[in-house]
């Protein structure tokens, strides 16, 4: 995994100007956002740019490597990815050891753990390997990498401009939302899943960064490419409503292929690390020539990303039991490919195995209910989505992206219920994510956007309680209040002020109004009010307000001021505490 | 009024000197980034321009192969070439009409169907594509779908000769419709595009046998018709047309019209010499016609000489009756109609010798015989088989009776 410079300071490094974060806020408070912006844009064309290099260069390297259109029992099927699986083990062993892997962890590292560093070797190191091993035809995608390379480029243009430490980290995923969404020619879907499987959550601060990264991207990706979307299918007009059914049999069938798909990697990733290190140089060899065997003894379609070979699954030009025996292959090919450690990234053969098992799905229904009106094209699209939803685990990604790559909007009833069926699905049957079990193989412990997604997050009203403290009014005189006070067993009083804002008051500070002879006990009070709760907001929100306030009333939002309850730290802490013994 | 930072107060002299370093220093810093940007567009430019040079000579090759493959009838082959093209050049029109066209000529239907389908999709409107779909659809015997994109391929886009090329669309679907048992659609289309193709002869006498295939002789006959009154008659066309209506007119009952199509027939075969074999036949069915028409009793005929063809006509019938008649006797009158044979008997009995006066003189009588001969001619064929010679002419004349023009 990437590891910054030791003395790298990320500020001082690139210019004679030295000022700290501080100084810097000082004497420039806005340029903080306004670069961010700025370089948004250039990031995203720049990752536009490279993104198409690298596509060309892959589709330069097939031609030469494998020819224009490779064919069984072509010998170079056999020494191409063997001989270039060797040569990128080399490349990887001595000179860019950080380009291992798909990409996604690696960028999540940056994020996480090195405050978004990713240095210049590490990017070029993924797209040189990469290239080769996709172009010699080892069974693995270049959207992953496109995403590294994206993010990697924002790690070195923005390190070369004094940002805050905070902006630093937070132009990985602009990057990687920006070469994911050229490598895809989708926007939406690049920065969904940049939100849903890098950082987590819709942050405000990254959000107009990242989409103005990815459309950069995209024009720049279609000035070279066209805008024409990746696949084309006939329409889906659902006649019967009960079609919907042999969908929801993709969705069962597809979570089922992911499953297994990621259990085959969980499993031979960890076994081919644990064999003697030596052998470590040889394995994407072995798994290039496997490869290769596959494609020379007849089934060269698994060969390299394949969205030719998707495409001519979408236009309904293979039989089911050729789709069913390239989906199966295709698992094998990528879980060699893969574990064998050779950069390239999961996506496309995802996608190939969702497309071929999906159009393997609806053949074989069509036979059984040839009234079915929609196309194997459109069983192969729906496929493509439910391997991604149950295999990346981005369901909101994986029906957008589907949208995206089709540009075929009658297609969404189906995507979303079979991508639901194979999300749920997969969840239940193999809990930990792929790319979790890839991290934790690795040793690192990165966050899971799928648990981040799904933590029960305890609100304010979790914690109230009824207040024992006597309620008084501001305009009451302060010795009635400390009259009120002494009857009551708490220290402490409410004061609803003037504008329904409410003041603790302790014992001392209403001896003190007593004794200073003032009229009405607001008036001897200080300017600063308790800050307005409500029972809605995240409980973690009233935490830094307990150094200031030993008891926070929470109001009601529609009646300003209305006394809902009161929070303790302690009644916050022990919320927490029963919280946790509930999730055991 | 001095500028404020961040935290509200004025700058002093060293922090305004070090914001403008830090906005010369942006300056540069974004100049180099544009810089950097322009240099990787122009780099990624030639590169993309090399490769697209490159895939465009690649793509160009295979599709080479598979057109010849194609036109070599090797369908198979051409398959794999033209998705080998595609490969490299994934979307280009042309190839994927070629690769849909070989899938077709394959045999791989379903293929070939789901492929049009998805070019349509993006050009609903496209004449050929919408053809080439009900093709298959007829193929896939699917006919509401074929006469569907039949229509929708007359309706459609044809870029370059739209009027003919929709002119055989039309004939196609009539051929197709025609095919489905569809007779009168096949007509309102045939009409339409005879109406289109008045300068066409070719495709006249096209629409004219569609007609008459179609049943509608009298259609059929006017289009030959047409087709005669704009090509001179010693055209291919015109000869086509003047069979046709030998043919169309015969069964009709219209003998004078055959026989005066024929005869225009071989006065042209005979004048370009023509090899003998070809005016032979036409000479033999002009000689049948003219037999014909001499024994076909024509409401225009003078009283006297219809009743002496009469006559003559009842002799000949009666002995088909009488050997017929001695036949079925001989079997027992076992035979179905034997019996309705027999009971033209008493009939014949009446008109043995019939005396040329009173039939001259009777039309109920003469219309009483003209009906027994008519009979006569139909029930021998049924019970003794086909007659030769006159008795032959006359079942034609009693199955197809004598019609003026």
């Amino acid at each position: 995994m990437e590891t910054p410079p030791a003395t790298m300071d990320t500020n001082a490094k690139s210019t004679p100007l030295t000022l700290s974060e501080e100084e810097m806020q000082q004497i420039a408070p806005a340029r903080g956002e306004g670069l961010f912006l700025v370089l948004s844009i250039f990031i995203g064309v720049l990752s536009g740019l490279m993104v198409v290099c690298f596509r060309i260069s892959i589709e330069w390297l097939q031609v030469l490597l494998l020819g224009s259109v490779p064919h069984p029992g072509q010998l170079r099927l056999l020494y191409a990815p063997a001989l270039v699986g060797l040569l990128v083990a080399l490349l990887v062993r001595y000179f860019f050891p950080n380009a291992r892997g798909s990409g996604i962890n690696q960028t999540k590292a940056a994020l996480y753990i090195y405050n978004g560093y990713i240095s210049f070797r590490t990017m070029l190191g993924k797209f040189i390997t990469s290239a080769l091993a996709i172009g010699a035809g080892h069974s693995l995608g270049p959207e992953d990498p496109s995403l590294q390379i994206g993010a990697g480029l924002a790690s070195v243009v923005s390190r070369h401009l004094r940002l805050s430490r905070e902006r630093l980290r937070l132009f990985a995923p602009v990057g990687a939302a920006a070469g994911l969404a050229a490598a895809f020619n989708a926007p939406i879907s690049a920065i969904l899943f940049v939100i849903e499987e890098v950082i987590g959550n819709w942050s405000a601060a990254v959000l107009g960064s990242i989409v103005l990264a990815a459309v950069s991207s995209v024009v720049v990706a279609r000035a070279f490419w066209g805008a024409e979307p990746m696949f084309h299918i006939p329409s889906v007009n659902l006649r019967d409503n009960r079609e919907l059914l042999a969908y929801a049999v993709l969705g069962i069938i597809g979570g089922l292929a992911s499953v297994l798909f990621s259990r085959l990697l969980a499993w031979l990733r960890p076994w081919l690390r644990a064999l003697p290190k030596k052998t470590i140089v040889w394995q994407p060899a072995i798994a290039g020539l496997l490869v290769g065997a596959i494609g020379y003894f007849g089934f060269p379609q698994v060969m390299g990303p394949g969205y030719a070979v998707i495409d001519h699954a979408m236009h309904g030009e293979y039989l089911w039991h050729v789709l069913l025996a390239l989906a199966i292959l295709k698992i094998l090919a990528t879980t060699l490919s893969f574990s064998s450690g050779t950069p390239g990234g999961m996506f496309a053969p995802t996608l190939f195995i969702g497309a071929m098992l999906g159009g393997a799905v609806g053949s074989v229904e069509k036979i059984f209910f040839p009234h079915l009106t929609g196309s194997v094209g459109s069983y192969a699209l729906v496929g493509m989505g439910v391997l991604f939803a149950g295999f990346i685990r981005t369901p909101l990604t994986s029906v957008f992206m589907v949208l995206e790559v089709s540009g075929n909007y009658s297609i969404i009833l189906p995507v979303i219920l079979a991508n639901t069926l194979a999300y749920l699905l997969a969840r239940s049957l193999q809990p930990v994510p792929i790319f979790e079990v890839l991290t934790h193989q690795d040793g690192l412990s990165l966050p899971s956007m799928e648990e981040v997604r799904e933590e029960i997050s305890l609100r304010m009203e979790d914690a109230l309680h009824a207040t024992e403290a006597p309620i008084v009014l501001g305009t009451d005189p302060p010795a009635h209040v400390v009259a009120s006070m002494k009857k009551a067993p708490s220290e402490l009083a409410l004061v609803r002020c003037s504008g329904n804002h409410w003041y603790v008051l302790t014992a001392q500070e209403a001896a003190k109004a007593a004794q200073s002879g003032a009229e009405s006990v607001e008036s001897a009070l200080p300017e600063e009010r308790v800050p307005m709760l409500y029972p809605d907001l995240a409980l973690e929100e009233s935490l830094p307000h307990f150094r200031r306030w030993p008891l926070l009333p929470v109001v009601n939002r529609a009646v300003s001021g209305l006394l809902e309850g009161v929070l303790t730290q302690d009644d916050v802490l022990e919320c927490y505490r029963n919280h946790l013994r509930g999730q055991g | 009024m001095a500028a404020r930072g961040g935290d509200g107060h004025p700058w002093n002299a060293v922090q305004r000197s070090q914001r403008r370093h830090l906005m010369v220093q942006d300056g540069i810093a974004l100049l180099s980034l544009f810089g950097i940007t322009v240099a990787l567009a122009i780099l990624t430019y030639f590169f993309f321009s090399s490769f697209r040079v490159h895939r465009q000579i690649l793509e160009a090759r295979w599709y080479e192969r598979g057109q010849k493959a194609a036109a070599a009838g090797h369908a198979a082959d051409a398959v794999e070439d033209f998705r080998s093209a595609l490969a490299l050049s994934s979307g280009n029109r042309a190839y994927e009409l070629s690769l849909a066209q070989a899938l077709a000529a394959a045999g791989r239907t379903d293929e070939a169907y789901a492929y049009y389908s998805l070019l349509r999709e993006s050009k609903p409107g496209d004449g050929l594509l919408n053809l080439c779909l009900a093709r298959l659809a007829a193929q896939k015997n699917n006919s509401a779908e074929a006469i569907a994109y039949y229509r929708a391929a007359l309706n459609g886009d044809w870029l370059a000769e739209g009027v003919s090329r929709r002119r055989e669309a039309r004939l196609e679907l009539a051929a197709y419709l025609l095919k489905q048992h569809m007779p009168a659609q096949a007509q309102a289309e045939l009409l339409t595009a005879e109406g289109n193709a008045l300068e066409d002869p070719a495709v006249m006498n096209k629409i004219a046998a569609l007609l008459d295939q179609a049943g509608f002789q009298s259609d059929a006959l006017t289009a030959y018709q047409r087709t005669l009154q704009r090509v001179p008659v010693n055209s291919g066309e015109a000869l086509q047309a003047l069979l046709g209506t030998d043919r169309i007119a015969e069964s009709m009952g219209n003998y004078t019209m055959a026989a005066r199509a024929l005869e225009r027939y071989l006065n042209h075969v005979r004048s370009v010499a023509h090899p003998p074999e070809s005016s032979s036949v036409a000479e033999a069915a002009l000689g049948r016609l003219q037999r014909l028409q001499a024994l076909a009793l024509s409401p225009n005929l003078p009283p006297h000489q219809r009743a002496q063809r009469l006559a003559h006509d009842a002799a000949v019938a009666h002995a088909r009756f009488a050997t017929c008649s001695t036949q079925q006797l001989a079997l027992m009158l076992t035979a179905p109609g034997a019996a309705t044979l027999t009971s033209l008997a008493p009939e014949w009995k009446k008109f043995v010798h019939p005396s040329i006066a009173r039939l001259t003189a009777s039309q109920p009588m003469q219309d009483e015989l003209a009906s027994l001969i008519d009979q006569t001619e139909i029930w021998t064929n049924k019970l003794c088989g086909a007659p030769t010679g006159e008795n032959a002419l006359l079942l034609q004349l009693a199955t197809v009776p004598y019609r003026t023009e």
